[in-house]
């Protein structure tokens, strides 16, 4: 199968930063609504994989990583992210555990029990539809 | 019959002009009186005549040294001049014969918190040569607007900034990091476990601390092939932001838990943060993971009464309670190359 690249250094911004746009900036929740969450509804859409390439930044906070990964999450479920995302990291690959064992399943928690995640204002974001396995647009 | 009219009527007329006088002088002197209120309270704040005291800095004026006297003097000085607007503090450290670079920040600390609430300030230097030499390397000066003192800049300048009050640059905290690698292996190079961890305890500060009166400084200095880093946040303090369940909380109370024991449990992972979602709380044991690891050393941890060193596993209760939170740690060339052997 085909796939995309995302490297956050040069895609989105050499310094990560915090969980939220309105605490700063180059957000997590930036980073998804501007670049990882179209990227990766195109893929669905293509039927291609999007590689997410962690390496070249200054390095990252938890929140920014949980927030951008955990979103995606949310709105494609636990089940498709795995079987669509490559992670990668050559000087940090504890992040890529870190996401799999600990983002994931508890924002797939959070997706079952519709717990919204927080936004610092109105985006429009694309998700993946259960009931007809479509992807679709929604503002949050 | 018509005459009697006429009268009453010219009567009416003259109480109404007398009335229409009345209120005209009443508005007049009103706003006399406010004019006079108002250059009353002009005259107090202006520079002539607006309020001024000295602030005599203690001698043992150290992080290491005396750190009880150090917060005692930071509240007592805060507390008295809190309400001084407008007002002009000058700060006398002739006499301050040990100070230190965690001490400076403290300082700095409160002296922001003075700039938020409209008081001015200004100091002398120590006469003490040690004092003054650490206060000149500081970087202190250089966030001053200081006109009177131009002093020579050290050959490996300290860098001492402050981030905003609400949002966080990453960009800065990230530039600073590969300047402190520059001086320390002699590359302009990323440190990412240092990044990461000095994200996660300022983007704790933004969320965490109060508005009013909230800032946050960094200060990397260098001694004898070693960077020291400190953090200071001047919001309410880890513990006070810590949010416990009813049982945890239950618990620890029979159990007679003391402060410093939970704050060793939220850096191992044991509580919740405040905001009581299922993903959150990862920063705090992410520091300790970078301590463990090895990628920084001397990690230690001032907020509310706890002081908490994490090399001897050694935790102080203080006397005095320290209103924000201090990170502190140093790393060196053997911190940087364990984390590229990793």
């Amino acid at each position: 199968m085909e796939k995309k690249i995302i490297n956050i250094a040069k895609d989105f911004s050499e310094y990560p930063g915090p969980r939220y746009m309105k605490q700063g900036e180059s957000s997590g929740e930036e980073f998804y609504v501007n670049c990882l969450n179209p990227k990766f509804a195109e893929c669905i859409n293509t039927s291609k994989l999007l590689e997410l390439n962690l390496d070249s930044s200054a390095g990252y906070a938890t929140s920014f990583l949980d927030e951008a990964l955990g979103e995606l999450v949310y709105d494609f479920s636990e089940k498709v992210v795995r079987e669509r995302l490559i992670i990668k990291s050559e000087e940090e690959p504890e992040w890529i555990s870190f996401m799999e064992s600990e983002t994931y399943p508890q924002w797939e928690k959070r997706r079952v029990k519709g717990e919204k995640p927080i936004c610092s204002k109105t985006h429009l974001v694309s998700y993946l539809d259960i009931s007809d396995g479509k992807v679709k647009t929604r503002n949050r | 019959m018509r005459d009697t009219k006429f009268h009453i009527r010219i009567s009416q007329l003259k109480i109404l002009k007398r009335r229409r006088i009345r209120k005209d002088y009443e508005r007049k002197r009103n706003i006399a009186r406010q004019n006079k209120r108002y250059y009353r309270i002009l005259r107090s704040t202006s520079p002539g005549k607006r309020r001024f005291d000295i602030v005599q800095m203690p001698e043992m004026f150290s992080f290491d040294r005396d750190l009880e006297g150090l917060i005692k003097f930071t509240n007592k000085t805060f507390k008295k001049y809190k309400d001084y607007k407008f007002g002009h503090l000058f700060f006398n450290m002739n006499q301050v014969v040990e100070l230190d670079m965690p001490a400076i920040c403290l300082l700095l600390s409160l002296l922001n918190k003075f700039t938020w609430n409209n008081i001015s300030y200004a100091g002398n230097v120590p006469n003490d040569q040690r004092s003054f030499e650490t206060f000149i390397k500081s970087g202190f000066l250089e966030m001053m607007k200081s006109k009177s003192l131009k002093l020579k800049a050290p050959s490996i300048p300290n860098q001492l900034y402050m981030i905003g009050q609400n949002d966080l640059k990453p960009q800065v905290i990230g530039e600073s990091i590969k300047k402190a690698m520059n001086v320390l292996v002699g590359e302009y190079t990323h440190f990412n476990p240092i990044y990461s961890i000095m994200i996660e305890i300022c983007t704790n500060s933004v969320e965490h601390a109060n508005i009013y009166e909230k800032n946050w400084l960094v200060s990397i200095s260098y001694v004898e092939g070693r960077a020291n880093f400190i953090l200071v946040d001047s919001g309410q303090g880890i513990l006070k932001t810590l949010h416990r369940k009813a049982m945890e909380l239950f618990s620890d109370i029979l159990t007679f838990k003391s402060q410093a024991k939970v704050l060793k449990g939220l850096f191992d992972k044991k509580y919740q943060s405040r905001t009581n979602e299922i993903n959150r709380h990862k920063g705090m044991p992410r520091v300790k993971e970078a301590y463990v690891n090895g990628f920084i050393s001397n990690l230690e941890v001032l907020t509310n009464k706890v002081y908490y060193k994490f090399d001897n596993d050694e935790s102080i209760t203080l006397d005095n309670e320290y209103h924000g939170t201090l990170f502190k740690w140093t790393i060196d060339v053997n911190n940087y190359n364990r984390w590229k052997r990793k």
